[in-house]
């Protein structure tokens, strides 16, 4: 069944529906998992349901508060069950009422300890998720911005619209080796500069774009911070480049590139 | 992988943010869909709040291979509000009053003609056909199986698949209309 097929059975309303047998449903969520138009299409089912079902209530505020109460609730009051039916049966095996009296009393005594130090674990958890709460906001954040960063950088170089340019090593480092990838409607370098080595200390790599004729520099970024698990960055270019190179300079980059000590360059239509 | 799967992992794990981020997301829509069913907002925030704690507590069930997450809850929410309109207490409250929001904005017009309550449903449903509001009622709220919806709304099997879609179609074009 071809996605369109898949997509006009009807079946994808059924899925969010929950109403297909599992087999049908696990076929359904891998074919989702690998095809964005599809996720697309149950995405959009399931955000038209759940807008019916959110018009469906006057109410505006859920208080997740409210949940957390029942959740506490429901503990303490489980906890206090299995600890009532400990006494229970220890009760039943003691033959003498007046000292199963005391008994039950160190024993609600106990369970009373207990369960205040149990209330107090629970509202020190939750306070603690609390806290917690703002560090995994950020994170999530962090993460979601790295997956999408990472989205739009494979999107700019798998682009049409985006030229490889290999820069080739020069005197100073033959071994040298980068690639630029050059998007001319986003006005974006990519440089994967994996194949330069680590600069000294106090100096970075600079990235020039360079008409030829004449020669005319202009930097238009830093690789800072390079090394070999931080190797690809992202510049603007706006310029009509002919060529683009590195060079290694002091620390802050300079005004125009240290010829002696350029490490890669390559014309953009090699 | 995307944000809502970040969550939901997260969530299967017992993280509380998580699960407070997915009652944000979800908690009105789940709440909604209770009051579908029992039609009394007080008893559906109630309800809603124990299908949290439902979630909660069977966090670790939940199997993505199997279907979506809101589906998951979805089914919860309902089979929680549909348990809750066989307790003798409801029946008790609602002997005299329609049990199904759908049906009293449907069948009553005339009572809610002056409240801006559900204003927002009432638009999203007015242009579809009675028929397909029965037919959505049934598959996503009361949790009938598409043989239940056949025979409930005296429509052949075969058709109850292409018509939800068609309806569920129509009702994502007012959406976009409504924009």
């Amino acid at each position: 069944m071809t996605n369109e097929e898949l997509i006009s059975s009807g079946e994808l309303e059924l899925y969010v529906a929950g109403l297909l047998p599992d087999k049908r449903n696990q076929e359904i969520t891998e074919r989702i998992g690998q095809d964005e138009s599809l996720r697309k299409e149950v995405e959009d089912i399931e955000n038209v349901v759940m807008r019916l079902a959110g018009e469906a209530t006057t109410s505006k505020n859920q208080e997740f508060s409210e949940v957390l109460k029942k959740i506490v609730t429901d503990r303490v009051s489980a906890d206090t069950k299995v600890r009532a039916l400990d006494t229970g049966s220890k009760q039943k095996t003691f033959p003498f009422a007046k000292v199963a009296g005391w008994a039950a009393a160190a024993v609600l005594l106990i369970l009373f300890g207990i369960q205040f130090q149990n209330n107090s674990e629970i509202t020190e958890s939750l306070n603690a998720n609390v806290e917690k709460k703002e560090a995994l906001k950020d994170s999530l954040q962090k993460q979601t911005f790295e997956l999408n960063y990472n989205e739009n950088l494979l999107a700019t170089l798998t682009s049409e619209n985006t030229k490889l340019i290999e820069l080739a090593g020069q005197e100073i480092s033959p071994d040298s080796k980068v690639r630029a990838y050059w998007n001319t409607v986003q006005n974006k370098v990519i440089i994967d500069a994996k194949g330069l080595p680590e600069a000294p200390e106090n100096m970075v790599y600079q990235v020039w774009s360079l008409k030829l004729d004449p020669l005319t520099p202009t930097g238009i970024g830093l690789l800072e911070n390079y090394n070999s698990s931080n190797a690809l960055f992202v510049l603007d270019n706006s310029n009509a480049s002919e060529a683009f190179g590195i060079t290694l300079e002091p620390a802050g980059g300079s005004e125009t590139p240290t010829l002696e000590q350029l490490y890669v360059l390559g014309t953009t239509n090699s | 992988m995307a944000e809502l799967d970040i969550l939901v992992k997260r969530f299967k794990e017992k993280n509380v943010d998580a699960f407070e981020e997915l009652h944000k997301m979800y908690a009105k829509n789940i709440c909604g869909a209770i009051n579908v069913i029992v039609n009394d907002e007080t008893i559906a925030q109630e309800l809603c709040q124990d299908v949290f704690l439902k979630i909660w507590q069977k966090a670790d069930t939940y199997d993505s291979s199997r279907g979506r997450f809101f589906t998951w809850i979805l089914n919860i929410a309902r089979n929680k509000a549909i348990d809750y309109t066989r307790s003798k207490d409801f029946k008790t409250q609602k002997k005299n009053h329609s049990l199904d929001l759908f049906v009293n904005i449907l069948e009553r017009p005339e009572e809610n003609k002056n409240t801006k309550e559900y204003e927002g449903l009432r638009r999203m449903i007015k242009t579809l056909k009675k028929k397909c509001v029965e037919l959505i009622n049934a598959l996503y709220f009361k949790g009938c199986t598409q043989a239940d919806a056949a025979e409930m709304l005296s429509i052949p099997l075969g058709t109850v698949k292409s018509r939800n879609r068609n309806c569920l179609k129509a009702l994502r074009k007012n959406l976009e209309n409504d924009k």
